[in-house]
């Protein structure tokens, strides 16, 4: 037989000015290890808790070398937001946008949901936000990004 | 009342035609719905609560009380619009609530003629025999404002959250004068009023600010605000912890429809409060007649909206602020006579005078007359009210004292005092981080409203170590006002005195309340509802609790206030709720496979926050029909579930087998790598909190398998036991249930079907017994194969990358067609396990029930170490022996299915008892009969025993057998 | 809506996180604790209106446990503290 077929998640919200679309990096891994400064972004590596990162490879590569790690990159849906995306923030959490300046990332709850936000990654253009969810909310979390775009308009 | 030619900020140009009770009349732009009601003469606007009075506008703003109307446009509709704030469009049709057929002719108001036998709290005492449902529904037609109607509500509701540096609430002078020093001293400012225009007051009142007119000092300093966040049309409804603040923004509509109602949740560093204050009526007889009005709102009416109440004015008053009022009615034509309460009146009398007023001091209103509205008024001298003079008027204005609007100072803990000289409840030191400026502090002039305001600003900024670049804003100072004489109501016995418009309250039933004892100013608002009106007393509270100080011998601040609570205005539920209603209410998880399971006929219910198949439907099946098909086909050919939803915690490090042990029920020293253990996890309570399986992939990894709906507790479980209690052990969790897709083949013919499979695995029985777990890759990708049984059947559960879950399945579908697999979903599982007896969680078990109960009592007996909840299995109560046991039951009739939450009764000396109930019971296809689950006291003793079973009113008999009713000793999982 | 300052992120609005309530020492082994004591730890708190210590957890943020001391009736936060930061 072949293969089983991979079932990429593809979608974007919005044409021109505020658009949500899903990027798709190479790999995600769980690592519990060394520490970093709460709340940064290091070499890819995003903190989620003391001695805890999501640690993100926009291209193919091993997987971290040290600590016990977890394959999650089917885990994860990326939403990438650009243009009025303070806006969407302001409706879906709490957060204050100066948490997510550039190397900053935050966990936080989004429209009920948990997730981890980010600016987006330097190389990444327009600047925007990037948004963690867990890919079992992520048809819902679209849905509710489909009816706060349109809003918007 | 008529609309004057000229004057007021509306657009002439503009006009709106809009219907009254299906009459069509005409308004402009500008205009708010009553304004517009108010110039085409409408006098009786709506019927009272209770007794459907006939009753007109008395205000002008959010305080208005009675001009609550049904209001119907572009497809939408309000049932309780409140008049004074809506902003008159074009098509609009409004018409009376409360009466019938017409607010103008009301057939109920005959109900008004017994009103002495219908004070307050009549219910209470009337309607209890035989039940107040009786009556509840004819009382509730006859008393009541609108009527909902049953179509969707297409308005659209926002939610937006921010934070800043300052919130000033109020864009009167206080609040621009402070929202101007905070934003010159480059601090972030929100500033939020609740008209669509800024300046407040100062768009009725006249008044010089910086040698300018004041329109302009406003128009100049909106203006100077650029990067501020500017919100008209914004009431902030609620105070909460830390300076959290809820806003009501009503955004008017790009597409010329209903506002956007948009809910701000604001966080602020520091808030200055300059809400101003609202005008008290006065309480007298009669005051509720159609033409009595708030002196402040009769002046807005005139300067707002060119609208002149009356020709024939009396101003009744105990202060000085109703003569600005006055001055401007004779400017626009109309005739006034003033009746001052106060003996003694100054300066002002004289000014009054001058313009040809006629003023009498010492005088007030002791009786109002007129059908369909005001015609005359009666006026006495204060120490002599038997020497009447009736003076004939279309309007009364009446002014009974300023009540500072302190109801976000007190919903955020602050206090108040009573300050006898103004007559009112002024707010005490602010709270930290709140700032109070303007007519919120009491009587303020303009030039020190706006002092105050500047002053506000500039302390705020100074907390951000800057200095506000503005220099404060200057008025003339004026001339002190004369002292107010408190009139809380007249002592004459005439007609009835209304302290409460909205909910019908009288001066009599405070005296009546006080009569009964209820003396606690919070009993008088329940026992009359005085303040319980959607206007929320903002007319009425101090006018009540005055009589009630009065009916009880105490000054007023003994009787105080009650408490302020939020929301200040009304605020509908669609704008709470925002996006949050239809699919967007809740968050929910799909599953991998979801669109396969669509396809494949899936009926999705939701289970523990997942959207799962409860089963799949085939032409012409119901229901019951596909779940009793799946069940019988999983257990004669093979079967296919998507358990994708069951969590999967990966759990690490050298002291990994210690931590679980210490936290699981069962003995997992044991457990060897590539073995699975069925464990249950309690509470510290002992009560069982989760099942799963615990699997050992490896000496220092393990995965966990958390029931779906219990997957993020128990990962908060382990993180909280880690953190608090073992910090020192070295161990880690990774929840990885979002990253794999896991399907279950089950039954006599699976494993010839995963015979077919490409797989490095080997799942030969020697390889992969029973409870044991494997992985290599599947199809190509990483994979896992667990052998272990949910439905008693031999069963495999694989798991690959979620990503490739979709494809897995359909190939597994693929793989087993000629083998007759079928589909199954999550209602046949429940059967299939509710045969072998497998208990669920919280279906089985509630929040008392110990493994002991399930019969699981081998790891209390020979587990050694610690482990949580141990302590609470040898309590007492923990070794009952007559506690409540888990045990199957077979209904004596094969093809009855009793209720879940049947009860086992026992009957002792002629009386019953519930000795249990029913947990699970359905049919079983394997055995062709109705089988049941429960949980009975001292269960497993009684087995073989036949017990009877209630449910609502119905009998039964079942006798007690083991839970597992097929397959005991297992053999199935073998073959 | 308390504002609750987490030791890792910093302040965050109170739905983001779950009360813990008291701490309380965990009474063991098991064998030598009495049924009474054994019901204190589970259900007894001093509940002092005022200064009170709980603990809260960040549930929707970094999932980390802290302690913080909070005046229950003006609801000032006096300090927070990590597990195991001394007093």
């Amino acid at each position: 037989m072949t293969d089983l077929a991979r079932d990429a998640m593809t979608d974007r919200i919005g044409t021109g000015g505020t658009t949500v679309a899903i990027a798709t990096p190479a790999a995600l891994w769980l690592v519990s290890g060394p520490d970093q400064p709460a709340n940064t972004i290091q070499d890819g590596s995003y903190w989620l808790g003391p001695n805890r990162s999501l640690v993100v490879a926009e291209t193919p590569g091993p997987a971290p070398a040290a600590g016990f790690v977890s394959d999650v990159t089917d885990g994860y849906v990326l939403l990438d937001i650009t243009g009025d995306w303070p806006a969407l923030l302001a409706m879906g959490c709490t957060l204050a946008p100066a948490a997510l300046a550039a190397g900053r990332c935050a966990q936080t709850m989004f429209a009920g949901i948990h997730v981890l936000l980010a600016a987006n990654p330097i190389g990444i253009s327009p600047t925007g936000i990037r948004l963690f969810v867990e890919r079992p909310h992520a048809a819902w979390l679209l849905d509710w990004f489909r009816a706060a775009v349109s809003s918007l308009a | 009342m008529k609309r004057l030619p000229t004057g007021g900020r509306i657009d002439r140009a503009a006009p709106r035609a809009f219907t009254w009770d299906g009459k069509a009349l005409g308004g402009f732009k500008g205009d708010t719905l009553a304004s517009a009601l108010l110039a085409n003469g409408i006098r009786i606007i709506g019927r009272s609560f209770k007794y459907h009075r006939p009753r007109g506008l008395y205000g002008a703003w959010s305080e208005e009380p009675n001009a609550i109307v049904d209001l119907a446009w572009k497809g939408e509709h309000d049932p309780n619009a409140r008049s004074t704030l809506v902003d008159l469009q074009a098509g609009m049709a409004a018409s009376g609530l409360n009466a019938w057929p017409s607010v103008a002719h009301d057939v109920y108001g005959l109900i008004d003629r017994f009103h002495r036998f219908i004070p307050a709290g009549f219910y209470y005492k009337t309607f209890k025999s035989p039940r107040w449902e009786t009556f509840e529904g004819r009382i509730r037609q006859m008393a009541g404002l609108g009527t909902l109607r049953r179509s969707d509500d297409r308005r659209r509701y926002e939610t937006r959250h921010a934070e800043t540096d300052v919130l000033v609430v109020g864009a009167g002078p206080a609040g621009l004068a402070a929202a101007r020093a905070a934003h010159a001293a480059g601090l972030r400012v929100i500033l939020a009023d609740d008209r669509a225009a800024w300046g407040g007051s100062l768009l009725w009142r006249e008044g010089v600010i910086d040698d300018r007119a004041a329109a302009d000092w406003v128009a100049d300093t909106i203006a100077g605000l650029d990067g501020a966040t500017l919100l008209p049309r914004t009431t902030v409804f609620g105070a909460y912890d830390h300076n959290a603040f809820g806003l009501l923004e009503r955004r008017p509509s790009a597409a010329d429809g209903w506002a956007t109602e948009r809910v701000w949740q604001v966080r602020a560093r520091h808030v200055v409060l300059a809400t101003g204050a609202i005008e008290r009526p006065l309480v007298f007889p009669g005051n509720d007649r159609p033409g009595v009005m708030s002196a402040a709102a009769v002046l807005q009416y005139l300067r707002e909206y060119g609208v002149l109440a009356g020709n024939r004015v009396v101003l009744v008053t105990n202060n000085d602020s109703a003569y600005e009022t006055a001055h401007a009615l004779i400017a626009a034509g109309a005739r006034i006579t003033i009746a001052d309460a106060r003996p003694e009146l100054g300066a002002i009398a004289r000014r009054a005078a001058d313009h040809g007023i006629q003023v009498r001091a010492n005088t007030v209103p002791v009786n109002t007359g007129g059908r369909h509205g005001l015609r005359w008024v009666d006026v006495a001298p204060r120490d002599n009210l038997a020497a009447r003079e009736r003076i004939p008027a279309d309007v009364v204005a009446i002014s009974g004292g300023w009540s500072p609007a302190v109801h976000l100072h007190s919903q955020a803990g602050g206090k108040l005092r009573w300050d006898a000289a103004e007559a009112a409840f002024l707010p005490e030191a602010a709270r930290p981080g709140q700032h109070l400026a303007g007519a919120i502090t009491g009587g303020t002039s303009l030039a020190e409203a706006l002092e105050a305001g500047h002053h506000a600003g500039t302390v705020v900024a100074s907390t951000f170590g800057r200095a506000s670049a503005v220099l404060p804003p200057r008025a003339e100072p004026a001339a002190a006002p004369s002292p107010i004489a408190p009139l809380w109501f007249v002592p004459v016995p005439d007609q009835r005195q209304w302290i409460d418009f909205q909910n019908d309250v009288t001066l009599k039933d405070v005296a009546l309340a006080a009569r009964e004892n209820y003396a606690s100013v919070e009993h008088l608002k329940r026992y009359t509802t005085l303040g319980m009106a959607n206007d929320q007393g903002k007319t009425s509270n101090v006018n009540g609790l005055a009589a009630l100080a009065a009916f009880t011998g105490r000054e007023i601040p003994e009787v105080g206030t009650t408490t302020f609570r939020p929301p200040f205005v009304p605020v509908s539920l669609g704008a709470l709720a925002g996006m949050r209603h239809g699919r967007l209410y809740a968050p929910i998880r799909h599953l991998p496979s979801h669109a396969d399971h669509l396809g494949n006929g899936a009926e999705m219910r939701e289970y523990g926050g997942w959207l799962r198949p409860a089963c799949y439907l085939r032409v012409g099946e119901t229901v019951p029909q596909a779940i009793q098909r799946e069940a019988a086909s999983a257990r004669q050919a093979a079967g296919l579930l998507d358990g994708s939803s069951l969590g999967k915690i990966e759990v690490q490090g050298a002291d990994a087998a210690a931590f679980l042990n210490l936290l699981y029920y069962n003995e997992l020293a044991t457990l060897k790598p590539g073995r699975l253990r069925y464990c249950l996890l309690l509470r510290e309570t002992g009560v069982v909190y989760d099942d799963g399986v615990v699997a050992r992939l490896a000496p220092d990894r393990f995965l966990l398998s958390p029931s779906s709906s219990h997957t993020a507790g128990v990962l908060a479980m382990l993180r909280a036991w880690h953190q608090t209690e073992y910090p020192a052990m070295q161990v880690a969790f990774h929840d990885i249930t979002a990253a794999w897709a896991t399907y279950a083949i089950s039954g006599p013919n699976a494993r010839a079907i995963l015979g077919r499979l490409a797989t490095s695995i080997d799942i030969s029985d020697a390889a992969l017994p029973h409870m044991a777990i494997a992985d290599g890759s599947i199809g190509g990708v990483p994979g896992r194969i667990a052998r272990v049984s949910f439905t008693g059947e031999r069963s495999y559960e694989l798991s690959v990358p979620a990503s490739h879950g979709a494809a897995l399945w359909r190939h597994l579908l693929d793989l087993g067609a000629r083998d007759g697999i079928t589909l199954f979903g999550i209602e046949a599982l429940s059967v299939l396990r509710a045969e072998k007896g497998f208990i669920l969680i919280g279906t089985d078990t509630d929040g008392m029930t110990l493994p002991v109960d399930l019969g699981v009592t081998a790891p209390l007996r020979n587990k050694k170490v610690d482990f949580v909840g141990k302590r609470s299995l040898l309590t007492p109560d923990a070794t009952r022996p007559d506690r409540r046991q888990f045990v199957g039951l077979l209904p004596a009739d094969p093809r009855f299915v009793p209720a879940v939450g049947s009860h086992a009764i026992e009957t002792a000396d002629g009386k019953r008892r519930s000795i249990g109930w029913i947990t699970t019971s359905c049919r079983s296809p394997a055995l062709g009969r109705s089988i049941a689950l429960g949980m009975i006291e001292a269960g497993r003793a009684r087995i073989g025993e036949t017990v009877e079973l209630f449910h609502l009113g119905q009998t039964s008999r079942a006798t007690i057998t083991a839970p597992c009713h097929l397959d005991p000793a297992g053999e199935r999982l073998h073959d | 809506m308390l504002l609750m300052p987490c030791p890792w992120c910093g302040p965050r609005d109170e739905p983001e996180f779950q009360f813990g309530g008291e701490p309380a020492t965990r009474p063991i082994p098991a064998a030598e604790v009495s049924d009474q004591r054994w019901a204190d730890y589970l259900y007894l708190r001093t509940n002092e209106k005022g200064f009170h210590r709980e603990l809260w957890c960040h549930a929707g943020g970094c999932g980390q446990w802290f302690l913080v001391e909070r005046d229950t009736v003006t609801h000032v936060i006096h300090r927070t503290l990590k597990p195991g930061e001394p007093a």
